[in-house]
């Protein structure tokens, strides 16, 4: 009672913390009891100026009270309702008012009014719809809109006011009562007011916040719903305004009661057309929750204003369209449940327009304007446009294939996604990341590491943003998923033909469309298109993409690629410079821009066909025949965007073929390579790059291979023999690969020869010894005749040389009548009798290439000695003038072949190592010996060093393989021995030393002799005193430049003969 | 008489008669390529440019190889285009079967001990197979599963080149003409598998030689088919099977036959090869006469095989210099060579859609898509 006497703020705050400690029951109970002094100190307010604190108490006081009971009493709730509504209207506009109101007290009285409302029982809510209130209401709203209109009141005020005003409209309510739709027409009147209100806050400024945003766009909705609800609009007009003429009121009150009849939906229509089309401006907000919000919008409005705003419903739909592919499910689900339950009802609804009509008609229209959007409007813009296009496509879902059938339909959509899609190929990158691309030798192995796999950059003309482009492919994918395929492609192949602007475009439209019918066999099989139609429309497919104009595309000219690098390369594989050259020359045809197509179409085709793969699956592999090679050849490709796709590509191949890699893929299909290389061959002019593809093969398959790929190789081999000079650059890798491939599946069985250790003779038997020596003289006399008869031809003119191999030949062909070498053999066979010729060759590449081809070769050929003898016997001519090649890399290269020759063939090349090498290496050796002495650190990374550092490492081992002995020995021990000054470099020592040490074991005693030459420690005692001490050498004892290496191998020596003893 | 020459014919330069085929039936701007690179030394690429901007096409490619026999191929049979099967003989004996889609080999048998295979023939949807070769006998087999099995044999006394020729007859109309020993024919019915006729010259053997190659004539008129048989001495004897009598006789070559086809009793033009370079084109008259027609020269000697297409528009001749040669039937004239085998090609064979394999000394089956476009 305190309360009303002197109202203060300790006292409604005392009764407000009690009536919260209190149970609804008893508050319910204390009710009228506890409503009065508020609503005194409330009347208080309203007549005289209360602190202000005092307000905002007393109206909490009352919201804590009310949400805890429910008022029952009309009387008092007009009362109160009529008290806070003047508090209300307090305002600087309003004179009668004893003050403004502050912020903070309109807020606690609209939060007042709301809970009043909202806590109070239907009977007593009704008095406020009653007709004769109908003038305080309308200014109650107008004061709510009034707060949410002034953007300079706070947010939360303006979010109350709206809160009431939902409230008010009495959504709760009016469901229940007959005459909820004569509600619409006591808001009607206030429709233009309110709608337009929150129109401004939802296009007002983004900074207010969402939730105002969003309470915003539910108040329109609702009061459009209201007025404008098909239900009640309609049971208004069937019913007339009786309801209206027959209240007992006066006429000026009765005229605030809009008439809602058809006149006035025409007046209001266009009002609201327009506030449809500005709020669905704002579709695309920041927020996923006004997005939310939109979608409720759309769902109410599509729902109860079907027909009053049917005019609308289009633009409405393109809202909820676009908010289903929205990338929020919270937003993407019920936007799509919305639009289902349209349909749905749009279906049982008879005369009305369906729902697949509206969207067909959308969709053609934004189909039309979609090329000037893509071009003109700004990125997000651009992904909301895509976006709705998505949506109306998976919409539309099956009843696009319909749509497809009609010519025009398709013929427009299809020129509007290639002229969207449209591929930007300007970029300079494209051409400049070609550089790294694997090149010549398609080496699988080691492809990943040398090649960087990647994908080429897609970029378009018309957008770049990612999601604009992701948007556009799952439209295209949609198509696929959704419409004909066959119709599709056939549309897209023919605008594909008809210019080669498009071409890029349509490739890739027809490459996405056909990803999308993949994606469908796991969902629903189409109705138009069985699994033989794909099959058939995939094998066209790769039958375009992979005919031979189309694989050509990126390729340089052979010739060019031909072109012999500078003699200088040690490296078989040129490098980029070289690659650029190449293309320079190829400017004057081509600019960069139409090669970057090219690549570009390539890498599409490529993508293609890894599509068709994906989309076939296991079917592919009968496809294989064909599809295989292409993809395969484009692998070697130097272009490193070409070659990395097309290695995705065939990655892909495999998985859909369900082999476990990209080997097993072309080791299980071998035999179609093999037929498309062995066909390609025969115009090797058109299809440069076919050995390639057969080296890889035989690199990656196993023995029964050989028997496939055997007419390939004779085929190789005699387009050899017909353009030795311009084709052997390509040819020689591959029999280079055949002969590794050899040593793989024919493992060599044979051990180096060795000669056998000379040393141990000494200590051994007499007896044995001289049978020893015998034996030796007699085998030695049986290799010199032969020898002898051997270097009898050399001096023979080259006809001799040449009828003396065809008696061989002729020879050797009875010996195979005998017995027919295996086939690996006689593939080894023809090789080496090729590089016979190669060896002599010009250009250095190729004489390395060819002496690789020999070393391999031979050592393949181990195991068969009579066809290995005879065969070096031929090369040998040849093979002896590489050592006096100006070209010391082809020399380096020489001497490790004949050190692989030695150990095949052992003594068989003893004379003529002698007679032949000898020679001109001792001569060498000595020469550099004279450089290399007290020569700089610079002198390392010479190839005459690299060149002395071969000779000097092999030559002990070749000298004992060899079995040499006497002169030849003497001769090569006596060019080492420069080398074993210390003013020689560390590393030439080091070489030198345990080549002699090797030559030890050929003969130690000659070793020692002139070991002892260089550097004497000691005389040597003689055995017993019968002896002269021995007295040829000078400077006993004297150190020297070789005493360091001369005494590490007198130690040696030493010590290797002391086990024997 | 015709020449070849190492040339490119165009389409509108291709020799015809008057009442030569449609127009469609030649692709239209194609280049028909005639080469005898191999031999003569004319490099195929060196041809007349013919629109000055346009490359030459390449010499013709064979569609695809089927690789994998182990021995020079001797005998091909399709089966019906459905089942895209192609079944070869080796000289070794075995069978193998092609699957055409996947262009592997299937299965393979042996079914003439190590004999080469001179005939092969599938029936009833290849569930059957017929087989001949050079170990002398005819076989039957039936196809049980994956895997074939003897179906029983007719021993032949022969063991020559000769393949077999199916006959029919009005009354007998699985009839099959086997060679026998020396110039003797034997005619079998194949449903008892017994013998029927014999038919001999009762000349000295030495006079006719072995026999080398026979073919059905069949009769315009009547069912009856007569049958014409080489001889090793270059002779050529149309018999009369219902009487075993012989109807006409004639020199047509100088040595012996090594192979002839016969077209349908319509167009009536038989071609035959020798060992020369002489290709003898000839016709049966009403009287039952053989009638030399033509002759064609080409620069290399020696026919292993002859077909001629069931529409009569081509015949292909399979060569020891390795290479396959295609005719125009109505005129007579050299259409193409095929070149593509390393060694001599032993046999030819159409499919019921007109394509063409070959068979080679070389092991390989080339399969060729030429002239289809009808």
């Amino acid at each position: 009672m305190q309360l009303v006497q002197s109202p203060s703020t300790k006292h409604v705050q005392a009764i407000t913390v009690e009536m919260r400690s209190f149970d609804d029951e008893v508050v319910q109970g204390l009710q009228q009891f506890l409503i009065f002094p508020l609503r005194t100190v409330l009347m208080q307010c309203t007549s005289q100026s209360l602190p202000e604190q005092v307000l905002i108490e007393t109206c909490q006081a009352l919201n804590v009270l009310l949400s805890k009971s429910l008022l029952h009493n009309k009387a008092v709730f007009m009362d109160l309702f009529s008290i806070l509504t003047n508090l209300m209207f307090f305002d600087k506009t309003n004179s009668m008012a004893p003050r403004c109101l502050s912020e903070e007290e309109k807020m606690a009285v609209v939060q007042a009014l709301c809970t009043l409302i909202t806590k109070s029982s239907d009977e007593v809510l009704h008095e406020v719809y009653v007709p004769s209130n109908i003038a305080r209401l309308g200014s109650v709203v107008s004061q709510l809109v009034a707060f949410v209109s002034d953007t300079k009141t706070s947010r939360s005020l303006r979010s109350q006011a709206m809160d009431t005003l939902l409230v008010l409209m009495q959504k709760r309510t009016y469901k229940h009562k007959e005459e909820w739709w004569q509600h619409g027409s006591r808001f009607a009147g206030l429709l233009p007011g309110i709608s337009t209100a929150m129109l401004k806050v939802v296009i007002g400024d983004s900074k207010q916040g969402h939730q105002l945003f969003c309470k915003a766009l539910d108040v329109w909705t609702e009061v459009a719903c209201l007025t404008l609800g098909d239900e009640s609009l309609s049971r208004e007009q069937n019913e007339g305004f009786a309801w209206i003429d027959g209240l007992q009121m006066p006429q000026r009150l009765k005229e605030l009661i809009t008439r809602r009849d058809e006149n006035w939906v025409k007046s209001v229509l266009p009002r609201m057309e327009f506030m449809i089309k500005e709020i669905s401006k704002l579709k695309k907000h920041d927020n996923w929750k006004v997005r939310r919000a939109f979608v409720k919008w759309g769902d109410c409005l599509l729902c109860q204003c079907e027909k009053s705003l049917s005019n609308c419903a289009s633009l409405i739909l393109e809202v909820l369209v676009l908010l289903m592919t929205d990338s929020y499910t919270q937003v993407a689900a019920p936007a799509k449940a919305a639009l289902e339950k349209y349909r749905d009802r749009q279906s049982s609804i008879e005369g009305c327009r369906p729902l697949v009509e509206i969207l067909k008609e959308n969709l053609y229209s934004l189909v039309t304007s979609l090329p000037r959007r893509i071009r003109m409007e700004d990125e997000e813009e651009k992904g909301a446009v895509v976006g709705l296009l998505n949506g109306y496509i998976s919409l539309l879902g099956n009843n696009m294939s319909a749509l497809l059938l009609s010519l025009p339909h398709v013929t427009r959509l299809a020129k509007v996604l290639v002229q969207v899609l449209q591929l930007d190929v300007t970029d300079q990158k494209i051409l400049e990341e070609s550089g790294m691309g694997a090149k010549g030798s398609t080496n699988l192995s080691n492809f990943l590491q040398r090649v960087n796999v990647m994908k080429p950059r897609k970029v378009f003309v018309h957008f770049r943003d990612d999601n604009v482009k992701a948007g556009l492919l799952k439209a295209c994918r949609l198509l696929g998923f959704y419409g004909d395929l066959s119709i599709l492609v056939e549309c897209f192949l023919d605008l594909y033909r008809e210019s080669a602007a498009h071409q890029l475009s349509c490739v890739l439209i027809i490459n996405e469309i056909l990803a999308g019918h993949g994606e469908r066999k796991d969902t629903v099989e189409g109705v138009f298109s069985t699994e033989s139609g794909r099959e058939d429309v995939v094998r066209m497919l790769l039958e375009e993409y992979l005919s031979y104009d189309n694989m050509t595309l990126c390729e340089t000219k052979p010739q060019t690629q031909l072109v012999p690098v500078s003699s200088s390369s040690s490296s078989s594989s040129p490098s980029v410079s070289l690659y650029l050259m190449d293309d320079c020359d190829a400017e004057a045809q081509q600019t960069a821009t139409t090669r970057n197509k090219a690549i570009m179409l390539t890498c599409l085709f490529l993508e293609g066909v890894a599509v068709c793969a994906k989309v076939t699956g296991k079917k592919l592999r009968l496809m294989l025949t064909d599809a295989l090679y292409p993809v395969a050849e484009k692998m070697g490709s130097e272009v490193s965007a070409v070659s990395s796709t097309a290695y995705l590509t065939l990655c892909h191949m495999a998985e859909a073929c369900q082999y476990s890699s990209v080997d097993e893929l072309i080791q299980s299909n071998a035999d179609y390579l093999v037929n498309s290389i062995s066909l390609r061959l025969r115009h090797f002019h058109r299809h440069a790059r076919a050995p390639s593809v057969l080296s890889v093969m035989l690199q990656l398959c196993t023995t029964n291979i050989l028997s496939l790929v055997w007419d390939s190789i004779v085929e190789i081999l005699e387009t050899l023999d017909e353009h030795h000079a311009e084709q052997a650059v390509v040819f020689l890798p591959v029999l280079y690969q055949l002969t590794l491939a050899v040593a793989r599946w024919f493992p060599v069985q044979h051990t180096p020869q060795q000669a056998k250790p000379t040393s141990p003779k000494a200590k051994a038997d007499p007896a044995e010894i001289v049978q020893l020596l015998v034996e030796r003289h007699r085998t030695r006399l049986q290799a010199e005749a032969y020898e002898e008869e051997a270097a009898a031809e050399d001096p023979h003119t080259v006809e001799e040389e040449a009828a003396k191999m065809a008696e061989e030949g002729e020879l050797e062909e009875k010996a195979e009548e005998k017995k027919e070498p295996p086939l690996h053999v006689k593939a080894v066979k023809e090789v080496l009798s090729r590089t016979k010729h190669l060896v002599s060759s010009s250009d250095p590449r190729l004489t390395l290439l060819a002496l690789d081809i020999i070393q391999q070769g031979c050592l393949d050929l181990a195991d068969h000695q009579n066809e290995l003898l005879p065969m070096v016997h031929q090369l040998w001519q040849s093979f002896k003038q590489r050592f006096q090649d100006t070209e010391k890399l082809v020399v380096i290269k020489a001497v490790k072949t004949l050190h692989r020759l030695c150990s095949c063939c052992g003594d068989f090349i003893r004379q003529r190592v002698e007679k032949d090498v000898l020679p001109s290496l001792k001569s060498c050796l000595e020469k550099q010996a004279q450089i290399s002495r007290q020569c700089g650190s610079s002198y390392h990374y010479t190839v005459n060093f690299k060149l002395q550092l071969t000779l000097l490492s092999t030559l002990g081992e070749m000298a004992l393989q060899m079995g040499l002995d006497g002169a030849g020995l003497e001769q090569v021990l006596y060019c080492c021995l420069p080398y074993l000054s210390q003013h020689q470099p560390a590393k030439l020592q080091q070489a030198c030393v345990e080549s002699v040490k090797q030559l030890m074991m050929c003969d130690a005693d000659i070793v020692w002799l002139a070991l002892s030459g260089l550097y004497m420690p000691a005389v040597p005692a003689p055995p017993s005193h019968h002896f002269q001490p021995v007295t040829v050498f000078k400077g006993v004892g004297e150190n020297n430049e070789y005493s360091t290496s001369v005494t590490m191998l007198f130690q040696h020596m030493d010590s290797s003969s002391k086990p024997d003893t | 008489m015709t020449r070849f020459v190492g040339n490119l014919l165009r389409r509108d330069e291709v020799p015809r008669d008057s009442n030569s085929a449609p127009d469609s039936y030649y692709a239209p701007n194609t280049l028909l390529f005639i080469s005898e690179s191999s031999m003569a030394g004319v490099v195929p690429n060196k041809s007349i440019k013919t629109d000055g901007s346009k490359e030459p096409l390449p010499p013709p490619s064979p569609t695809y190889i089927l690789r994998g026999a182990e021995s020079p191929v001797t005998a091909l049979e399709y089966t019906e285009p459905a089942l895209g099967t192609l079944l070869s003989g080796c000289q070794n004996g075995t069978i193998h079967l092609w699957d055409l889609n996947s262009r592997r080999n299937e299965e393979t048998f042996d079914a003439h001990n190590g004999k080469p295979v001179l005939y092969l023939k599938s029936e009833d949807a290849s569930r059957l197979l017929m087989s001949h070769g050079r170990d002398g006998y005819f076989k039957f087999w039936k196809n049980v599963g994956p895997e074939f099995e003897l179906d029983g044999k007719i021993e032949a006394e022969g063991d020559g080149f000769c393949p077999p020729v199916p006959l029919k007859q009005k009354k007998l109309t699985r009839l099959i003409a086997l060679p026998g020993s020396d110039s003797v024919v034997n005619i079998f019915e194949l449903n008892s598998r017994s013998l029927v006729r014999t038919l001999s010259s009762g000349a000295s053997s030495g006079e006719l030689g072995l026999c080398m190659c026979m073919c059905a004539i069949p009769n315009l008129a009547g069912n009856d088919e007569s049958l014409l048989v080489g001889y090793e001495s270059g002779k050529m004897i149309l018999w009369d099977i219902g009487t075993g009598k012989i109807q006409h006789q004639a020199p047509v070559h100088a040595d012996a036959v090594m192979c002839m086809a016969y077209s349908s009793p319509e167009f009536n033009k038989g071609l035959s090869g020798s060992v020369d370079e002489m290709l003898v084109a000839w016709s049966i008259t009403e009287d039952g006469e053989i009638q030399t027609v033509n002759k064609l020269e080409s620069t290399n000697a020696g026919f292993n095989d002859v077909k001629i297409r069931p529409d009569d528009r081509i015949a292909v001749t399979a060569g020891w210099d390795n290479n396959i040669r295609v005719f125009n039937m109505k005129s007579l004239r050299p259409l193409a060579i095929l070149a593509y085998h390393r060694d001599s090609v032993h046999c030819v064979e159409f499919s019921e859609n007109y394509m063409l394999a070959a068979g080679s000394k070389d092991h390989l089956i080339s399969v060729w898509d030429i002239y289809r476009q009808v």
